[in-house]
């Protein structure tokens, strides 16, 4: 069995802020998307909604790259806890 | 509150070139919502910025770098994740930023669509009223200014009702033409090029009115006579003192006979053609039997498509007697002036009686198309609640008519068709709101060829004649406004297979 350290519980507390981090970025790119459904009709409007697709996507993505960091400091407290056990 | 954008499509050139503006294409915004957007956006972005320095602060957490001697690879995959996830291309700081920024762009759409409407009204309404406010307050000046902006009216008289055609009118004709012989020719062709100059006239109507009564020390009851239709409304009230401008919107109404089997109308083009029967000089004076008697002639078209779905096509013709005392005829000044100010009418109760005579139900789709007072009364009756809850009225369609005070519900599809060197659609002082239930199609009939037995250019401009030209334009439009439009109305003009009955509607204005 590996044992525990300190250092690895701080770097699994730090990863677990970090998923509910992603999940709240969903969450804003959700509430994003609702922001762009106003009564606006025109070729500025279009574009507007174009960009906020794009914007709505790239949070999605963000949040991905979050997930990514969590899985990487989760990796690494595994890697802590190898080193000590 | 609904903005109006200074944009407008130019329309394509068929037909000697439509411009459109309004409708799906067009320009509109609920400017609240706007503000509200750009708000939320904002905070959205804050938001998101919080939730970068939760990333920051794993990167500064002691624990975490106290892990580095430990296990030193990971610990550096690790810290280069987090730099991704807080500042790389797909970071959270980034998109924090890309968020605030949009947020601060649609408040400042808002704000310059606020601050542009205020322009736009101040330069269309405000200064035409402030300076026809101050020639009122000199008293004699502004029964002179009154008489300038009541000069397009005059002269539209005069084109309306055939101002050059050759001979007396015809026999019931009740009108005769106000400006007559080479000075009227003359007056009513510079109009007719000046004919946005009428707009700015009828603008400083009602500020004229306004500083010719303080002048004398009256006050308008209901404060400053603000417009077109606030002077509308003004006028109509001389039908409670004397025998003018006397409105019952009262009528009778009676089919002209059993109807007939037709086609269906081929599409805008042949909608104008077809009022223009009930109007056969095509210039609004009507000569026909029945209505000569005192009596305006409607016609009601149910269109019954192949799956046995109905539609029913109202078409009115324009204003035929210019006499201020209301008669019998309900398509007269008297209608004209009540409808400007958005009272009900003779004539747009005589819509309703129509399609009640004709037997439409409620839940059938219903168009209504009319020229000049003819699209008042169809913008009037399609506005009306009552007339609402009793038809399913979706389309309005008008040919030379100053509507755009009309309080159109939103759920109504409106074609405005406007002739840039008319006068007559510039009337109600104010440009046509820019939505996107509202489609306003123009064009400049200037170079157009005269009616028949005509020499006025007012009455080319306002003729069916031009109007079909334009409406011919319109109905092979790739506009993408106008597109829509069509494709919305598309139960009106359904093509070879369907089944029309057509019957026509005499019309009577009744006394209370």
């Amino acid at each position: 069995m590996v044992g525990d350290t300190a250092e690895a519980a701080a770097v699994r507390a730090a990863a677990d802020r970090l998923q509910a981090s992603a999940r709240a970025v969903r969450d804003l790119a959700r509430w994003s998307a609702v922001a762009g459904v106003v009564d606006w009709h025109s070729d500025a409007a279009a574009r507007f909604r174009a960009r906020l697709d794009e914007e709505v996507a790239r949070l999605q993505a963000g949040a991905s790259t979050v997930d990514g960091a969590a899985a990487a400091l989760r990796a690494h407290a595994r890697a802590v806890e190898e080193a000590t056990g | 509150m609904t903005s109006t954008g200074p944009r407008g499509s130019r329309g394509d050139a068929i037909g000697g070139g439509i411009e459109v503006r309004g409708g799906v294409a067009g320009t509109a915004a609920r400017l609240e919502d706007l503000a509200r957007a750009g708000a939320v956006l904002r905070r959205l972005g804050e938001q998101v910025g919080e939730q970068a320095r939760v990333v920051l602060a794993v990167l500064a957490d002691p624990g975490f770098l106290a892990s580095a001697p430990r296990a030193l690879r990971t610990f550096l995959v690790a810290q280069a994740a987090l730099r991704e996830a807080a500042a790389g291309p797909h970071g959270l700081l980034p998109a924090a930023a890309r968020l605030d920024a949009l947020g601060c762009a649609v408040r400042a759409a808002a704000a310059g669509y606020r601050a542009a409407e205020g322009m736009a009204e101040i330069a269309s309404r405000g200064v035409p009223w402030t300076v026809g406010y101050t020639l009122g307050r000199l008293g004699g000046a502004g029964v002179g200014a009154t008489g300038l902006a009541l000069l397009p009216a005059l002269a539209v008289a005069s084109g309306a009702s055939g101002a050059s055609a050759p001979g007396d009118p015809a026999p019931g004709c009740a009108s005769r033409p106000l400006l007559r012989g080479g000075p009227g020719r003359a007056a009513a062709g510079v109009l007719g090029r000046h004919a946005a100059a009428v707009e700015v006239a009828a603008a400083a109507a009602p500020g004229a009115l306004t500083g010719l009564l303080a002048s004398l020390g009256l006050v308008p009851s209901g404060g400053p006579v603000a417009d077109v239709p606030g002077l509308a409304r003004t006028l109509s009230t001389a039908g409670a003192l004397s025998p003018w401008l006397r409105e019952s919107a009262l009528v009778r109404v009676s089919t002209a006979g059993p109807g007939v089997d037709a086609r269906a109308p081929a599409g805008l083009a042949d909608l104008a053609a077809r009022i223009a029967t009930l109007a056969p000089d095509g210039a609004g004076r009507v000569c026909a039997p029945g209505a000569s008697a005192g009596r305006a002639r409607l016609r009601v078209e149910r269109i019954e498509a192949a799956g046995g779905r109905r539609a029913w096509v109202v078409e009115i013709p324009g204003i035929r007697t210019w006499s201020p005392r209301a008669g019998s005829q309900p398509l007269d000044l008297t209608g004209a002036v009540h409808a400007m100010a958005g009272r009900p009418t003779a004539a747009s109760e005589a819509v309703r009686g129509a399609l009640r005579a004709a037997g439409a139900r409620p839940g059938e789709p219903v168009l209504l198309a009319g020229h000049s007072e003819g699209g008042m009364a169809a913008a009037l009756a399609a506005a009306d609640p009552a007339t609402r809850r009793e038809f399913d009225i979706t389309h309005v369609v008008t040919f030379g008519a100053p509507i755009s005070g009309s309080d159109l519900p939103r759920g109504v599809q409106v074609l405005a068709v406007e002739h840039t060197d008319d006068v007559v659609p510039r009337l109600d002082g104010a440009a046509d709101p820019d939505r996107p239930t509202w489609v306003t199609v123009s064009r400049d009939a200037g170079a157009d060829p005269m009616p028949r037995g005509s020499r006025d250019p007012l009455a080319a401009a306002h003729s069916l004649a031009g109007y079909a030209r334009t409406a011919a334009a319109v109905d092979v439009s790739t506009n993408p406004s106008v597109r829509a439009w069509r494709d919305g109305a598309a139960a009106f003009f359904p093509g070879p297979g369907a089944r029309v009955h057509s019957v026509e509607v005499l019309a009577e204005r009744a006394r209370p």
